[in-house]
């Protein structure tokens, strides 16, 4: 196959990925790096470096936005972000330290994990008037713009929500993902936070996280430019269209299609595991 | 507690000015690359076994070699360098507030992000 055409292959098959990770606001890391090591045979490394980048890229765009609009609480995205980086950066030292095989593994269980997240029914949010005591010292406390004004939201076990922060980054170290399905789930079911103020949060933190990650994948040598070029601008340019399509879509009914896609993906990917294709 | 809207302004229009930046590099060095040496295959950058580190010396020398990929490079570290920009803008922030735990937390953010770029020339 030519430079060219596998260019332009890679380029359309991570514009399908921006667009879906887009319009279920997971993410495109999930989607991308099963796609280049299915459909393009890369090697996993590479195409976790690809999605690095990616993610970074797409995070950057959105979360200028969100910092526009006002949900995202940038204390309590910064305050995270220590457990975060330090995550990633372990995890991403770790890497040559393990084979290609359980690397695989635990990303087909990070499939699953996210086909299972997408279509769990998120429980209603009760309403806290009182904060955990390191949201009063740390001041994470705050308020979001809703129709009539802003309403108030108090932060709710903090420490819980930080360590599951390190477990995101280690995550989004080992496997080269941005983690913002558990970063999501850590703010949302944990701190109790507004959704919007998760998912904008989130966004804000995943490029952060995402570059510790690059930063160790650079110098390991698992960025390779004629790699990433196709997948970073495919996915930019998906990532706008699903954000312009979202409002004139069933998001729902994407949410389970997304799940039965990355499932499969992920069951593949474990076939080939074992029949040692990776 | 809501942090003064300039500052989410300056760090929007970084993100943006830097992501944008980054795209037009990326851009431009893949055309250039793809006009020259498209027909080539695509198995040998696929080899198993190979690794591609870069740092900032292996970037100024590829720029020299082949302006290209040293393009599609500049604009991948431009990336990052954006995100290393808002973090240290956010401690400047923090510094001119007086925030002293938000000092720290972005101090040791912005270390780990340095960190994971000179691990290896340090050890």
């Amino acid at each position: 196959m030519s430079i060219i055409l596998f260019s332009v292959l890679v380029f359309i098959a991570s514009l399908c990925a921006g667009v879906i990770g887009s319009l279920t606001g997971l993410g495109g890391g999930v989607v991308i790096i099963p796609a280049l090591v299915l459909f393009f045979h890369i090697n996993i490394h590479y195409a976790m470096g690809a999605s690095l980048i990616a993610v970074v890229a797409t995070s950057s765009g959105t979360a200028a936005a969100y910092l526009r609009k006002g949900f995202t609480n940038i204390r309590i995205g910064m305050f995270l972000e220590v457990a975060a980086v330090a995550g990633a950066l372990i995890g991403a030292l770790l890497i040559p330290y393990i084979s290609k095989t359980l690397l695989t593994l635990l990303f087909c269980g990070l499939l699953f994990l996210s086909a299972f997240l997408t279509i769990k029914r998120r429980e209603d949010q009760e309403v806290y008037t009182s904060s955990h005591p390191w949201g009063y010292t740390l001041r994470l406390n705050d308020n979001y713009p809703v129709y009539q004004g802003f309403q108030s939201y108090y932060v709710q076990q903090v420490p819980l929500a930080f360590f599951i922060m390190w477990f995101a980054g280690m995550i989004s170290g080992l496997l080269g993902i941005g983690s913002g399905t558990l970063k999501v789930l850590a703010m949302d079911q944990v701190m109790r936070l507004p959704y919007k103020v998760s998912t904008t949060t989130s966004n804000f933190m995943i490029g952060i996280t995402a570059a510790v990650s690059a930063g160790v994948y650079f110098t390991h040598g698992y960025i390779h430019p004629i790699i990433v070029m196709p997948v970073m601008l495919g996915v930019i340019v998906g990532a706008n269209i699903g954000a312009r399509l979202l409002p004139h879509l069933h998001t729902q009914f994407l949410r389970i299609l997304f799940s039965i896609i990355i499932s499969l993906m992920g069951l593949q990917m474990l076939i080939n595991t074992f029949t040692a294709s990776v | 507690m809501k942090e003064k809207p300039w500052i989410d302004q300056w760090m929007s229009w970084t993100l943006n000015l830097g992501t944008l930046l980054s795209i037009l590099l990326v851009f431009s060095g893949g055309a250039i690359y793809l006009f020259n040496a498209g027909n080539e295959s695509i198995q040998l950058l696929l080899q198993q076994s190979t690794t591609y580190p870069l740092n900032f010396s292996i970037i100024a020398e590829t720029i020299q070699l082949t302006p290209a990929v040293g393009l599609i490079e500049m604009g991948l570290f431009c990336l990052i360098a954006t995100q290393l920009l808002r973090v240290g803008m956010l401690l400047i922030y923090y510094i001119y507030t007086k925030d002293y735990w938000f000092i720290l937390i972005n101090l040791f953010v912005l270390l780990v992000l340095v960190y994971s770029f000179i691990w290896k020339d340090i050890h």
